[in-house]
């Protein structure tokens, strides 16, 4: 504990604040600060050495906000009112709760004058004592958006990759998302333009899943910008995927961190998805699970509307549709006796490359397989 | 001796009680957003809140009398308002402010908001519920005014507009921000303007203060002459009552900038009234504040913008003026005259002191400072 005499505060607010400056690192412990986001006081800065007897004293004249804030105060900046909010008493320490949620990015002048609380007291004190510091509350770590899965999670892509989806813990802000997100080639550089620039991004509804589409026209072969600009990404490279920590989520706060993921380039997947090549195999308890091993990587996101099971009645049963990983898919769904079932796959669905059952993406318009029907597989369940 | 004593002290407390308002009680009001903050003469502080719905009136026990005539001058007042809040100057954003007539303490309306800011037509209520309330005294110190436990009474409005009504072109913003646009307190009765669910939006209450059920509701109707149409959608921004050639008036201004006068005897309740456009100000503007004050005791009328000039008009050119605008004017400009003054960037504006008006006015170098325009320079 450091004890600054009142004499040294004089000469001005400048001098104040130069002062408080060089002290910092030695009066660190007569104040502390806490944010409690959650909690209905936000955060308070609480003085802990100040003696018992004193403490008592205090709490007996049940101060007004002024009165409190003629001994102990905290402001923004030397010039400014204190900052709003209440002071009390918590187990025999003096805490200040601000009104409003602390700034994280605010540094807080937090000053405790002990000839001051003697003034209001009217009494003496054996103190002598101003302390003064300057304290910040951290943000509170739930406010931090962070990264919580980018798909399709792989380390070997096809190069003819059409999609990422960046999923996020929390909404994120309006900022341009594509001034925080990059691939990188091995040596480090930067790619030009990789994705479609869409204002303000590809965004679900409460802004917490980014769509990145690599740009169609490099991806697809033979056309305008594929034969001028060239491939996105070339088979038997690798590439790396970096967001940057510094976009800030709707909250206000940054990332929690950076994220990094290495990227290998396979051949490009250039045919339409067969199912006829996919591997079923149906269990069932209290509910039933049917496995399904793909012959494409599946667009997760789209995938999860375009798989549906139904009975041999045709009532379309309630499933849930999971991914293990991207070429392996399990639907859960909820048994009604049948002991064989359909598996039903919505002409819409896409690869990883945005082949879909029909055609391949490359193909589109020109090689077309013509749906015959409803595209369905069907599958015994195994008890 | 003693009972006669009692019976005295009863009957003084009593009337005490009943001067001020016998329907208030000890409490902490219910207030969603400070929207529009009105003093009346017995220093009253009258809150509209567009999101609860409602009039509050309360008594902040602040009526030790001022006769204070200096001008006041803060000239960091969302630094000090930043502070005060615990935020960067950035992110505050003043809603309204009215003074005291008794203590010339000023109430400002205050929210951490303005961040959210993104079109010159969104008001700062489109963006935040103002959620304290500051007080400033005369001579400038700061403090917040606690609305916990304090003798208040309050009245609900009817019908006001339902708060899931999107804005038509200000992205994000529900009318229900425009609930309540303003209100001016006279002879008894509070006036409300602001916006309805009825088919003609455009709404005007009036409640007798004391406060009881009796609040009468109004459409109202104007012919807007910059838009060559009679409209009914938009609520008045800003108005003040004023008696014109012996009939009680409300002149009120709005988007645009017509100004109308309203006959208060029309205010029967549950009509639809028509307003008689007697100016027409400039478009591409909305009308910020009104305020009345006297000049070698001559009455004016002052009213602040937020792309016009601070504009001066004199009320006996209004109560001069025997026309009516109902044909779209040429050149945005018609009726009576105003006088432009500089005062580029003033928003709120209140009567201060015998020789002051105290107005917020955003500077070029961003800052926001609060004010005194001299009543003495201040004449067409």
């Amino acid at each position: 504990m450091k004890r600054i005499p009142l004499k040294n505060l004089k000469g001005g607010t400048f001098g104040l604040l130069c002062f408080l400056f060089s002290l910092n690192t030695f009066a660190q412990s007569f104040f502390s600060a806490e944010t409690l986001p959650q909690s209905k006081t936000y955060g308070t800065v609480t003085t802990r050495l100040v003696p018992e007897d004193i403490v008592k004293l205090i709490e007996d004249h049940n101060f007004t906000f002024d009165e409190w804030t003629s001994f102990y105060q905290i402001r923004t900046n030397p010039n400014s009112p204190p900052v709003i909010g209440e002071y009390k008493i918590v187990d025999n320490h003096l805490a200040f709760s601000p009104k409003f949620l602390p700034d994280p990015k605010i540094q807080y002048i937090v000053t405790f004058s002990y000839p001051q609380l003697a003034q209001i007291l009217s009494s003496t004190i054996s103190e002598q004592a101003v302390y003064s510091d300057i304290v910040s509350f951290k943000p509170p770590e739930t406010t931090r958006p962070e990264i919580v899965s980018v798909i399709p999670n792989l380390e070997i892509v096809p190069a003819n990759l059409l999609r990422f989806y960046v999923y996020f813990s929390a909404p994120m802000g309006i900022e341009n998302p594509y001034d925080f997100i990059k691939i990188e080639d091995k040596d480090g550089k930067t790619l030009v333009d990789p994705f479609v620039i869409v204002p303000e991004g590809l965004w679900n509804i409460d802004r917490t899943r980014l769509t990145l589409l690599l740009h169609p026209g490099r991806v697809k072969q033979g056309i305008g910008p594929n034969m001028t600009e060239g491939d996105i990404l070339r088979a038997g490279n690798e590439y790396t995927l970096k967001i940057n920590s510094e976009w800030k989520g709707a909250s206000g706060e940054p990332l929690k961190e950076s994220f990094s993921r290495k990227i290998n380039a396979s051949n490009p997947l250039r045919k339409a998805i067969n199912v006829n090549l996919w591997a079923l195999k149906a269990e069932q308890n209290q509910i039933g699970i049917l496995t399904i091993i793909t012959d494409h990587p599946l667009d997760q996101p789209l995938a999860k509307r375009m798989l549906y099971i139904r009975n041999r009645e045709g009532k379309i049963l309630p499933s849930q549709v999971e991914f293990t990983s991207p070429e392996e898919v399990k639907i859960l769904w909820r048994p009604d006796g049948s002991t064989e079932l359909e598996l039903h796959i919505d002409h819409r669905l896409e690869d990883v490359c945005g082949n879909t059952p029909l055609y391949a993406f490359d193909l589109e318009g020109n090689t077309r397989n013509e749906a015959s029907g409803e595209i369905m597989l069907t599958f015994k369940i195994q008890k | 001796m003693q009972r006669t004593i009692s019976v005295f002290t009863l009957v003084f407390f009593a009337l005490i009680t009943l001067a001020k308002d016998p329907g208030m009680k000890k409490g902490t009001p219910d207030i969603v957003s400070l929207s529009v903050l009105e003093f009346n003469k017995d220093g009253i502080l009258f809150i509209g809140d567009s999101k609860g719905g409602a009039i509050y009136a309360v008594d902040l026990d602040d009526d030790k009398a001022s006769s204070n005539d200096k001008p006041l001058n803060i000239l960091d007042l969302e630094d000090k308002l930043a502070g005060m809040l615990g935020t960067t100057v950035d992110n505050i954003m003043v809603h309204d402010m009215a003074i005291n007539p008794i203590s010339q303490n000023i109430y400002l309306s205050v929210s951490r908001g303005r961040a959210k800011w993104s079109s010159k037509w969104e008001t700062p209520n489109d963006l935040m519920d103002a959620d304290v309330l500051i007080k400033v005294s005369p001579t400038g110190e700061m403090s917040e005014a606690s609305l916990e436990n304090v003798e208040y009474s309050s009245v609900t409005i009817p019908n006001p507009i339902d708060a899931s009504i999107q804005h038509r072109w200000k992205k994000g913003a529900t009318l229900r921000s425009d609930a309540i646009t303003d209100i001016a307190f006279d002879d008894g009765k509070v006036y409300v303007t602001g916006l309805s669910n009825e088919e003609f939006r455009s709404a005007m209450w009036t409640a007798p203060y004391p406060f009881s059920k009796d609040i009468s509701a109004n459409t109202l109707e104007i012919f807007h002459g910059a838009h060559g149409k009679w409209e009914t959608a938009a609520p008045v921004r800003a108005f003040l009552p004023y008696e014109l050639n012996n009939q009680k008036q409300l002149l009120a201004a709005y988007l645009c900038t017509p100004l109308v006068t309203i006959n208060a005897e029309n205010l029967k309740e549950g009509q639809h009234v028509k307003g008689r456009t007697v100016a027409e100000f400039g478009a591409g503007n909305f009308p910020i504040d009104m305020v009345l004050y006297q000049n070698k005791g001559k009455d004016y009328i002052l009213m602040s913008n937020s792309a016009l000039p601070l504009l001066l008009f004199d009320p006996e050119d209004v109560a001069n003026y025997n026309g009516e605008i109902t044909e779209e004017v040429q050149g945005y400009l018609a009726g009576v005259k105003y006088t432009p003054r500089s005062g580029s960037g003033v928003q709120q504006l209140a009567d201060f002191n015998s020789k002051y008006i105290l107005a917020t006015q955003r500077l070029p170098n961003g800052k926001l400072v609060l004010t005194s325009l001299s009543k003495e320079w201040l004449y067409p």
